[in-house]
């Protein structure tokens, strides 16, 4: 007899249908999978073996067959686990008046029958809703991850026996109810400006740069509280949208790193260290094509300590994603293009001895040695950087002063406020910050007085900046003006601009 | 295209003729009057106990001579490059420099070869220079360019700068301390020869040994009337062509430093030991034009109604008052405030700057990069800046 189910596997973020046909024929005891089933796929046969004798079920002992179509898509994961055991319990007349045509079927079955956990539930849930399927069963564990999309139906099964029980009606599972997305209000980060003393231009920059999502580097001696500072960004990020949560979590749900909740409700804050590949960076690895650090980072932040000591080719990697915000990554089995918007923030000494620009401390390093130790950092990559910003080291007076620092706290409630003017500014492009803004968008929204073109003009050749700083120096000050309520770009704002860019031309 | 005479190339083939020691150099020049005497046997030149190295080598220098068609393509390597050299037999050879002992029997020049006539005087400094006084090398070097050539290395640092201000002027020499051939910074060299003459003492093939430098620091010393010490700490290469213009009795000039700096510990040390001290190219050109002092005489600074002489001197102003009189109508309050701040006080952290104001420190940053742009002030790393007190702008 013959028995169809649906399930679903994913190709980068996006889920593909997939029909699981099961064919029963009378011949000697075998299985039989056909249709481009990797390791984990084929070894579905011994657990559902197991799984349907152990959930009070007989195996057929006659020749199955099972086929999952289309066959030229390749099928990874155990995720086929329930759709291929519940389409041989059909076949074979175990569920005799039962319709599994509307339902989408997820999981991968323990020897027992009960359900296990799976990677990338969410964003197949989505595409499955494009698609037009209305009920889903799903692990139980993963139940969380699904309560946040609506006008679906899904059941969360413990065991093969639930989804069974759940299917003839004996003992229906109550659908999972829809939550609303609230962003986390307490931070879980333990860090906080109102610790790190002195350090104002810094910390200045730090509230610009996430406020606009700009790229950040921080240079300084060792020992000045580069790292500390980075830390803190976390505690300062604006809440995500539901938007923006859910394409975060549903690059988290893929690489398979959610946590309990179900959703990511903070930005993430990836601190990937020095010895990362090419490849950990951006994406692929030996089982699919996996998300890489950037894409992890997406909508968050991507902190680089001791950026020169990268391998090179690791760096430039970044150049692409860093203008596009996506990446695309191509392997033998295929090219995936997953989202990379991330705000870079990176720090690095300001020469090899570290003691460079110290008032106290001497550096050692001739002026060759130097630009040998910022060579290590391309031009293209440090033209990325719209906000670069020396780190200096703290005097022992502002260490033990007692006068508190302003709090994350207060800097976040002028971030939240920035934001927003930038939210109601691109209702209508489909970016969120300035530091995605466009040429064209550049025009609409940052017209510059005379007065402003005159500064800029000046700058360039006093400070012999690229050509091409000139678009990332018109954003960051548009980010200073929207901290400061302003409509319009000022000359103050430009040259606060500008000021965060001097370290490359030196 | 330069036309040699024989003797001239024969001085170009033996200095690029490593096999001869340099006393065997020396020995051959002394005793030969004409070429026609290297017909005479090895023992003519070298006597009796000639050892057969000796003889050997004497053997290629006569096989050259002879052979007429290399003595005719010698030069050519040198014309395909630009490259002239003035072997010391050559009448634009710097006479002063031709009464060294041990003068360089060639030199290989790129460049304006007008400028060995004029006079010169060396601007030299080491590597390790802050910014602002790295401005105010490269100013200075420029407005000495009015009077002097300005001779310089090549290294990182003081040079470069002086070397850059210089060839604004298009007044610079650049003494290499290798063969023009195997310099590293050939764009540099380029750009030298561009604004100026690059010279190197040394013959093609020659690599930047230690001794070189010493060599090139000689030449620097010996080729100018004075030498302006722009930074360097206790031990630093650069004060042995102080010491060798000291022993030439040259004039001496240091940038001042504050104490404690170690980039200008030397500098210092200098004017400590009667070099005078420079803050501008007219301090150079006045005390070049008064004859030396003996010992100071401050009996007229003793009167009350002396004001130092700097009424005066009304040229010889130091620039940052110039500057503050040219540039103070277009700046802002708080950019007042803060330029008036770092000329009081130096070189400050933002943090002190904004202290002394009493503005904030968005407001400081944002006076200061104003600053930077007009460029009234330099950024020296760490968030410190000083005065620009260059008055090029």
């Amino acid at each position: 007899m013959l028995a169809k189910t649906n399930s679903f596997t994913l190709y980068g973020l996006e889920g593909i249908p997939i029909e699981v046909e099961t064919d029963i024929n009378y011949g000697i005891a075998a299985f039989e999978m056909v249709g481009l089933a990797d390791t984990a796929v084929k070894e579905s046969k011994e657990r559902i073996f197991s799984a349907i004798r152990n959930s009070g079920r007989k195996f057929p002992d006659t020749r199955i067959t099972v086929n999952l179509a289309p066959a030229s898509i390749r099928k990874e994961g155990a995720a086929f686990d329930l759709p291929i055991a519940m389409s041989v319990l059909k076949a074979s007349d175990q569920l005799v008046g039962v319709d599994l045509s509307e339902y989408v079927l997820l999981g991968e079955l323990a020897l027992n029958g009960a359900l296990r956990p799976l990677v990338g539930v969410l964003p197949i849930l989505i595409s499955a809703k494009s698609r037009g399927f209305r009920k889903f069963i799903i692990p139980f564990a993963n139940a969380n991850e699904a309560s946040f999309i609506g006008d679906i139906e899904v059941f969360p099964a413990r065991s093969l026996k639930e989804v069974i029980d759940h299917c003839s009606g004996y003992a229906p599972i109550p659908p999972v109810s829809v939550r609303s997305f609230s962003a986390a209000r307490e931070s879980a980060c333990v860090h906080d400006l109102s610790y790190v003393k002195g350090q104002t231009v810094a910390k200045r920059a730090l509230e610009i740069a996430v406020s606009g999502g700009h790229n950040l580097l921080l240079v300084g001696p060792p020992g000045a509280g580069k790292t500390m500072l980075a830390k803190c960004i976390p505690s300062i990020m604006p809440d995500m949208t539901f938007a923006e949560a859910l394409e975060v979590t549903k690059i988290h749900s893929v690489a398979g790193n959610l946590g309990k909740d179900g959703i990511i409700t903070t930005r993430p804050f990836r601190t990937p260290h020095h010895s990362a590949t090419m490849v950990a960076m951006c994406g692929g690895g030996t089982h699919g094509v996996k998300p890489g650090e950037i894409s992890l980072a997406h909508n968050g932040v991507l902190f680089l300590d001791e950026m020169p000591e990268y391998s090179r080719a690791t760096l430039e990697s970044l150049r692409q994603p860093l203008e596009d915000g996506v990446i695309t990554v191509n392997r033998a089995i295929g090219s995936i293009t997953y989202p990379a918007s991330f705000t870079l923030c990176a720090s690095m000494n300001p020469c090899p001895c570290g003691n460079y620009g110290s008032g106290e401390r001497r550096c050692t390093c001739t002026p060759a040695m130097r630009q040998k130790y910022r060579a290590r950092i391309s031009g293209p990559l440090l033209d990325r950087i719209d906000i670069q910003v020396e780190v200096d080291a703290v005097r022992y007076d502002d260490l033990i002063s007692r006068t508190p620092a302003e709090s994350s706290a207060s800097v976040r409630s002028r971030v939240e406020k920035a934001r927003e003017i930038q939210r109601n500014r691109f209702a209508s492009a489909d970016i969120y910050t300035n530091s995605q803004m466009t040429e064209r968008e550049i025009r609409t929204f940052c017209p510059l007085s005379e007065e402003c073109e005159e500064i800029l003009r000046e700058s360039f050749m006093r400070l012999h900046l690229s050509a091409r700083a000139r678009s990332r120096i018109i954003k960051v000050a548009r980010t200073i003006a929207d901290l400061d309520f302003a409509e319009n770009i000022s000359p103050v704002h430009i040259v606060e601009a500008i000021s965060y860019r001097t370290y490359e031309s030196e | 295209m330069m036309h040699y005479s024989d003797e001239e190339i024969f001085y170009i083939w033996l200095d690029g003729f490593s096999r001869f020691t340099a006393t065997d150099k020396n020995t051959l020049l002394q005793k030969v009057e004409f070429l026609s005497d290297f017909s005479f046997g090895a023992e003519y030149f070298f006597g009796a106990d000639v050892t057969p190295e000796q003889r050997e080598n004497y053997a290629d220098l006569q096989a050259f001579l002879a052979d007429e068609a290399a003595m005719r393509n010698l030069p050519q390597i040198f014309t395909a490059d630009n490259v002239f050299c003035i072997p010391k037999i050559h009448h634009a050879y710097p006479p002063i420099l031709r009464q060294e002992p041990d003068a360089p029997l060639v030199l290989y020049c790129l460049g304006n070869a007008d400028l060995l006539q004029s006079d010169k005087f060396a601007v030299i400094g080491s590597r390790r220079i802050p910014p602002a006084m790295e401005k105010l090398t490269e100013s200075v070097a420029y407005d000495l360019t009015e009077r002097y050539a300005v001779v310089t290395g090549m290294a990182d640092g003081g040079d470069t700068a002086a070397l850059q201000g210089a060839a604004q002027g298009n007044k610079v020499i650049c003494i290499l301390p290798c063969g023009i051939d195997t310099a590293l910074d050939k764009e540099q060299v380029q750009t030298a020869a561009a604004h100026g003459l690059v010279i190197s003492p040394f013959p093609y093939g020659q690599s930047a040994m230690k001794y070189c430098y010493v060599k090139r620091n000689t030449v620097i010393a010996a080729l100018s009337e004075g030498i302006l010490l722009v930074a360097a700490d206790e031990g630093s290469g650069t004060l042995s062509t102080v010491r060798e213009a000291i022993l030439r009795k040259k004039r001496l000039f240091a940038f001042p430093y504050a104490p404690g700096v170690a980039a200008g510990k030397a500098c210092n040390q200098l004017i400590k030991n009667g070099a005078a001290l420079c803050e501008c190219a007219e301090d150079v050109f006045s005390a070049m034009d008064a004859p030396e002092k003996g010992d100071a005489d401050f009996s007229s600074l003793a009167d009350p109604k002396s004001d130092f002489g700097t009424e005066n001197r009304k040229e010889n102003r130091t620039n940052t008052e110039i500057l503050q009189k040219n540039n103070a109508k277009d700046l802002s309050e708080e950019q007042k405030t803060v330029l008036e701040v770092l000329t009081t006080y130096g070189e400050s952290h933002i943090i002190e700057i904004t202290q002394r104001t009493g503005l904030n420190e968005q407001q400081t940053l944002i006076a200061l990069s104003m600053l930077e742009i007009k460029q009234l002030a330099v950024r020296c790393g760490g968030n410190r800046f000083a005065p620009n007190v260059s008055n090029k702008r």
